[in-house]
């Protein structure tokens, strides 16, 4: 039996969390990027 | 065992206590790494500094309580008002705070455990954190222990504010513990799905309902933690404007004569000189034109009006100023704020927070009697239920043609407003002082005295 008024409503945020973490590591990977190309073409100039 | 003031209950490690000298918070043993950390890391400097969160004096240890670290009185504060009173310039304020306060935090290596808007009041135009023992330490791959509470407490309001209205911030008045992120996304019009803070915060955010109650292994570093700040950040910088489903008020007094508002505002001025009121409300404040003047000569003012675009307007103006007496804050007298929370004593009814010395009610009587059909004699109750001493209520006649319009507007059909009708209503409560007509169109200025006032 599944009661539903046990379940934790937090646990899902924090499964969520799991996976948000998930897409903030490509937004990070490709924020780096950004800031190396900024660097470089700053270093050019 | 220290008894907690009602709306400190929650929190683990502190207590909110009233003492005769004021508020004071009782820090626990249990928060003592914290609290240290917070104190001498210059984190708790760096945000009393920016004006993010509210300094404190350390009063130090509490000898009859072995459970207690430290003792700390907090800046006292004049007035709180609460979310569920707050213009959406408000909401959208205290979110941006709650934010830079985390992305400050995460510097030094702590973290807010708790994201409720509560824990906000607003001065000088900004939100500041009241809440001193929210800090956390933050530990990499460590989820965010508010995250749910930020996105039930905090993002979904304002979006539904952004997105919905202004008005909804209301509800918030009935889920005081956040409004469920199901709810949330249901209500969110169709055009928030393209807004990524939106779909990933509270639409995907909403379809995960609990489960599995084992810790995730994977959290988030600071790194990806001040990206999504900061993502969310932006998407509130660019929510800049809500949508309006009203908003008359806020030209109110364009078409007026100038002469009538000269003559209303030397006789205001006159009176506030002569009563010197240490607190005022102005209700039904418009855009604030005469608490600004009230300000001059009070300590502290509540400016209260229903419509949000005006609470924004006078904010605006606060914050342009830096204005410290003034709180502004939406409230509908037809329906104010009442007590709330648990055993309705965690939250104030806004009569207890916003009794006043004197209460300035211009241009109010007739919309409260007309539009919101509120008899004379509850009016009359109403304005002494916010006032101590003095109460200034302007009269606008039954032949003005504002009043006229209003009455137009309900078939011609409503009778039961006339000058003696409001004297006589007034009169239970009120002594009548003084009374000046102004202006061409002989409304009246009535200085009213609350009969069981001390002498003054």
């Amino acid at each position: 039996m599944h009661y539903l008024a046990y379940i934790d409503q937090g646990s899902g945020s924090l499964l969520f969390q799991a996976l948000l973490s998930g897409f903030l590591t490509v937004l990070v990977f490709f924020k780096r990027i950004a800031a190396w190309l900024k660097f470089k073409l700053r270093l050019k100039k | 065992m220290i008894t907690p003031n009602y709306s400190s209950y929650r929190d683990p490690v502190a207590r909110v206590v009233r003492k005769q000298d004021g508020w004071y918070r009782y820090v626990f043993k249990t928060y003592q790494k914290e609290y240290d950390y917070l104190t001498q890391s210059g984190l708790y400097h760096e945000l009393v500094d920016k004006g993010l969160m509210i300094g404190h004096e350390d009063v130090g240890p509490d000898n009859e309580n072995p459970d207690v670290y430290k003792v700390i009185r907090p800046e006292q504060i004049a007035f709180q008002s609460y979310p569920f009173e707050w213009s959406y310039g408000q909401w959208r304020k205290a979110l941006i705070a709650l934010l830079d306060i985390n992305c400050i935090a995460l510097k030094y290596g702590m973290i807010l455990k708790d994201a409720t808007p509560f824990n906000f009041y607003i001065t000088k135009g900004r939100a500041v954190l009241l809440d001193t023992t929210s800090f956390i330490l933050f530990t990499k791959n460590d989820v965010w222990a508010a995250y749910r509470q930020f996105c039930e407490e905090f993002l979904g309001p304002l979006a539904l504010m952004h997105y919905n209205g202004d008005q909804w911030s209301e509800l918030v008045s009935a889920y005081t513990r956040g409004l469920p992120l199901t709810f949330i996304s249901r209500q969110l019009r169709r055009s928030s799905w393209f807004s990524l803070t939106c779909l990933l915060h509270i639409h995907l955010h909403a379809r995960f309902r609990g489960g599995s109650a084992t810790k995730p292994q994977k959290g988030f570093t600071a790194e990806k933690l001040l990206s999504l700040f900061s993502m969310i950040r932006s998407a509130a910088v660019s929510w800049n404007e809500p949508y309006r489903l009203k908003g008359a008020w806020k030209n109110y007094y364009d078409g007026g004569s100038p002469k009538y508002i000269i003559e209303k505002e030397k006789t205001v001025i006159q009176w506030l000189d002569k009563i010197k009121p240490h607190t005022v409300a102005d209700l039904g404040a418009n855009t604030g034109r005469f608490a600004f003047i009230a300000a001059k000569y009070a300590e502290y003012v509540i400016a209260i009006d229903k419509d949000e675009s005006c609470i924004d307007s006078i904010e605006d103006e606060i914050e342009e100023r830096s204005i410290a007496n003034i709180t502004a804050l939406t409230v509908d007298l037809a329906a104010p704020s009442p007590a709330c929370g648990v055993l309705n004593k965690e939250y104030a009814s806004i009569f207890d927070r916003g009794r006043s010395d004197a209460v300035l009610g211009l241009a109010l009587v007739h919309h409260l009697c007309i539009d919101m059909n509120i008899s004379m004699q509850l009016v009359a109750e109403t304005f002494s239920a916010f006032c101590e001493r003095f109460a200034i209520v302007e009269f606008v006649p039954p032949d003005d043609e504002r009043v006229v319009q209003l009455i137009e507007n309900l078939g011609g059909l409503f009778t039961e407003y006339s000058e003696e009708l409001f004297i006589t209503a007034f009169s239970a409560d009120f002594d009548q002082v003084e009374e000046v007509e102004i202006g061409p169109g002989k409304r009246k200025l009535f200085l009213f005295k609350k009969r069981h006032a001390a002498a003054t």
